[in-house]
């Protein structure tokens, strides 16, 4: 496998896995907004920013990835990205004027537009995808895409079932919302479910990959299992096993996937000159520190450091 | 082919009218970091509570321009790949390393936001937080180095076998680090950062001033003096550090971007001493109308009266670029040596203890500054933009041969236009609300 890909693709899964868990608050924030706003709020207010950038990363990572591929991207994508990315600005926007407006309604209005717009962005996102996976929707030869079949095909929609299944057992257990936890025993399972019978009936040959490796879905299958026992117990590492899980299984997902993208495209072809590799990875990897390093440091002051008296 | 055109002008249109809208949010972001971090240290070093109470307001407009401002961002992103897909892909194999450092220097930026913001009382030390504060200035620096890294690639070109890539579109003998040290990028990394820091500080600057004129109240009319005193000090140094960089960047276009010098400077034909035209109409072929100043061209492009500046004519027609930005030059020009006059008034009658600052017309004035200060980054930016035209990489790809053709494009030139017209007003909008609720007499009373 290529050392070029596997970065891009652990980029991917870390980018991935903070959208689902953001979609998770947005959707808890939709439905359980009033009961448990400060708890919700507590999470996002530090790490909301974080989320922004891992998107930006991965974006440019996979610009030095795949450079070729954009031509054919623009045609391709051009409709669910800017769409995306306009909700994504209202995302932002809406946030911010979220925490720092003093009048209760109106904090209350903009927290939920800001969390249909997340939904609405990690649809889009999703239906890019998904669509990478399939191929639906796009002829990557001639750098073209339908909308309408991109976000309303049976694959898509699976995935996006899934993924909002995950997001909602993430949410779930990170925020002990009692409301919701029966439902959550159930949404994992039947997201793993549900994401294995898309492959079987609408990507054959990747299913058929997967059974080559048939050990990668057992040990994503035993997680997903050992993360709904501890959800059930009330445990509170049923959050940090799902999200190990997840994280896990997305590059399961990858492994599975290699190197087929779009169907039937063979994504080692696009990848960059061997010139261009080496410091691109150089720059992943010095960057991959400063920002674990920087990571770290914000959590130990948020979570971990008492307060100080320094200042004013 | 008429189709292809007006998509052409759509993509083209959308990228500029984004990054012209971009531009503000970036210098304001470039600049503010750096006003609030001194603002801080100037609290706690003097135990001066007006100053704490300035960069703590401050930090509320960087917090909500930077998510704003860092979407922009965003959808610039998107836009380069979408709307000049083989610009990137060219891009993607020689020169995406400045871009992708970029995308740390974000990082760094916003995750600091984040400890500055959130862990205001982890810190122990005096000057912990102020230092906390110090890698978003670097990040958001750093941020407008790489991107600049990038256009002065655009402007000139290196990393690649580019008598190559012309014969037959093959993309080889790379050297990705080349990027780094193209023949502009020196000048337009420092002139791009100095005029930012500029325009950033003149906003806060005149807006000081605005407020210092409208203030009855005692306490506000002393706290908006500190800030427009503190702000203006860094506004200056900013502006004499733009009339000299932006100086030696067109001296040094004579060398690597001879058309744009020509078409800037109103050159029809190559000439030893060249006189420097001020204002002038183009007829056929010949500019006209305009006020010469004898040899002053040749004397600050070449160091010499009798040193030889280029012509347009000495070029094929097509590779001109529009000759209005002889116009913005000339706008550059007398917009930032008033500024820079009335800035070096102020500093002569504060060196006669004349008060200029507590001066209601010289507030006004400097209020009208702040704007200008936009409008000449802005005009400096289409200027440098449009004096590469026709190409999107100088001398390599036309802007045509970049740009995605696809009709989808068109409905979201109208989505993007309509988004940043209403976000820009809305943002406004709620900083005041948000102001409204925390009045500054309370915070000055409550400090």
């Amino acid at each position: 496998m290529n050392p070029l890909y596997i970065i891009n693709y652990l980029i991917f899964s870390v980018f991935l896995v903070l959208l689902l868990l953001e979609a998770g608050v947005a959707i808890m924030m939709l439905l359980y907004y009033k009961e448990y706003k400060d708890r919700l709020r507590g999470y996002l207010m530090p790490i909301w920013e974080v989320d922004s950038t891992f998107a930006v990363f991965y974006l440019v990572n996979f610009e030095a990835t795949y450079p070729k591929l954009l031509t054919f991207l623009g045609g391709m994508y051009i409709i669910p990205l800017f769409l995306a990315f306009l909700f994504f600005m209202l995302r932002n926007a809406f946030l911010v004027y979220s925490e720092y407006i003093g009048k209760e309604h109106k904090r209350d209005l903009y927290t939920k537009i800001y969390g249909g717009s997340t939904l609405v962005v990690a649809f889009l996102v999703i239906a890019v995808l998904s669509s990478g996976v399939s191929g639906f929707g796009v002829n990557v030869s001639e750098g073209t895409g339908q909308i309408v079949s991109m976000l309303i095909n049976p694959f898509d929609i699976s995935v996006f079932l899934c993924s909002i299944l995950i997001s909602f057992f993430l949410a779930a257990s990170y925020f002990k919302i009692p409301e919701a936890k029966t439902d959550s025993l159930v949404a994992l399972p039947l997201a793993f479910i549900l994401m294995i019978s898309a492959l079987f009936a609408f990507v054959p040959a990747m299913f058929s990959s997967m059974l080559g490796l048939i050990y990668l879905p057992i040990i994503s299958a035993a997680l997903m299992l050992a993360a709904v026992a501890f959800q059930a117990r009330n445990s509170p590492y049923a959050a940090h096993l799902g999200i190990l899980w997840l994280f896990v299984s997305i590059n399961f997902f990858g492994i599975v996937e290699y190197p087929n993208f779009f169907g039937d495209v063979n994504i080692t072809t696009y990848l960059t000159n061997a010139a261009a590799a080496v410091p691109t990875e150089l720059v992943t990897v010095a960057g991959g520190i400063l920002i674990a390093v920087s990571i770290t440091y914000l959590v130990y002051l948020s979570y971990v450091k008492r307060e100080g008296r320094g200042g004013y | 082919m008429g189709a292809e055109l007006l998509i052409v002008g759509f993509d083209r249109f959308l990228m500029g009218f984004s990054l012209f809208v971009h531009i503000i949010l970036a210098v304001i972001g470039v600049a503010l970091p750096l006003i609030i971090l001194i603002a801080e240290y100037l609290g706690i070093k003097y135990n001066d509570k007006d100053y704490a109470v300035l960069s703590r307001r401050l930090m509320v407009v960087f917090i909500v321009l930077f998510a704003v401002g860092s979407a922009s961002g965003i959808l610039v992103a998107i836009n380069l790949f979408l709307l000049w897909p083989t610009f990137m892909a060219l891009v993607g194999q020689v020169a995406i390393l400045p871009v992708y450092i970029e995308v740390f220097a974000f990082f760094l930026e916003s995750i600091f936001i984040g400890i500055y913001v959130y862990s205001r009382n982890k810190f122990a030390g005096k000057y912990s937080h102020v230092l906390a504060g110090i890698p978003i200035a670097i990040g958001a620096g750093m941020s407008a180095v790489m991107i600049t890294m990038l256009n002065a690639f655009m402007n000139t070109p290196v990393g690649f076998d580019i008598p190559t890539y012309l014969h037959n579109a093959t993309i080889t003998g790379v050297s990705p680090l080349a990027v780094f040290a193209s023949p502009s990028t020196g000048m337009e990394v420092v002139h791009v950062l100095v005029t930012s820091y500029f325009a950033g500080s003149f906003i806060f600057a005149g807006y000081m001033a605005y407020m210092l004129f409208r203030s009855n109240d005692e306490d506000k009319k002393r706290y908006y003096r500190k800030a427009l005193a503190m702000i203006l000090a860094i506004s200056t140094i900013f502006t004499f550090a733009s009339v000299i960089t932006g100086s030696l960047s067109i001296s040094s276009l004579l060398t690597t971007q001879p058309e744009k010098f020509a078409a800037i400077e109103g050159n029809i034909y190559p000439q030893a001493f060249a006189p420097e035209r001020i204002g002038g109409m183009l007829v056929g072929n010949t500019l006209q109308y305009y006020i010469p100043i004898p040899n002053l061209q040749s004397i600050l492009a070449t160091g010499s009266a009798s040193g030889m500046v280029p012509g347009l004519a000495s070029y094929p027609r097509d590779t001109w670029p529009p000759l209005f930005i002889h116009d913005l030059f000339d706008i550059l020009v007398f917009l930032g040596f008033a500024i820079g006059g009335f800035l070096l008034l102020i500093m002569l009658l504060n060196l006669i203890k004349k008060d200029p600052l507590g001066n209601g017309k010289v507030q006004l004035l400097l209020a009208l500054c702040g704007v200008l200060a936009l409008v000449l980054v802005e005009t400096g930016w289409v200027m440098a933009e449009v004096g590469r035209q026709p190409w999107i990489i100088y001398n390599v790809m036309r802007v045509s041969q970049a740009a995605n053709y696809s009709a989808s494009v068109l409905p979201f030139t109208l989505a993007i236009l309509l988004f940043y017209i209403f976000i820009m007003p809305f943002t406004v909008i709620v900083l005041k609300r948000i102001f409204g609720e925390r009045p500054l007499e309370a915070e000055l009373v409550n400090k």
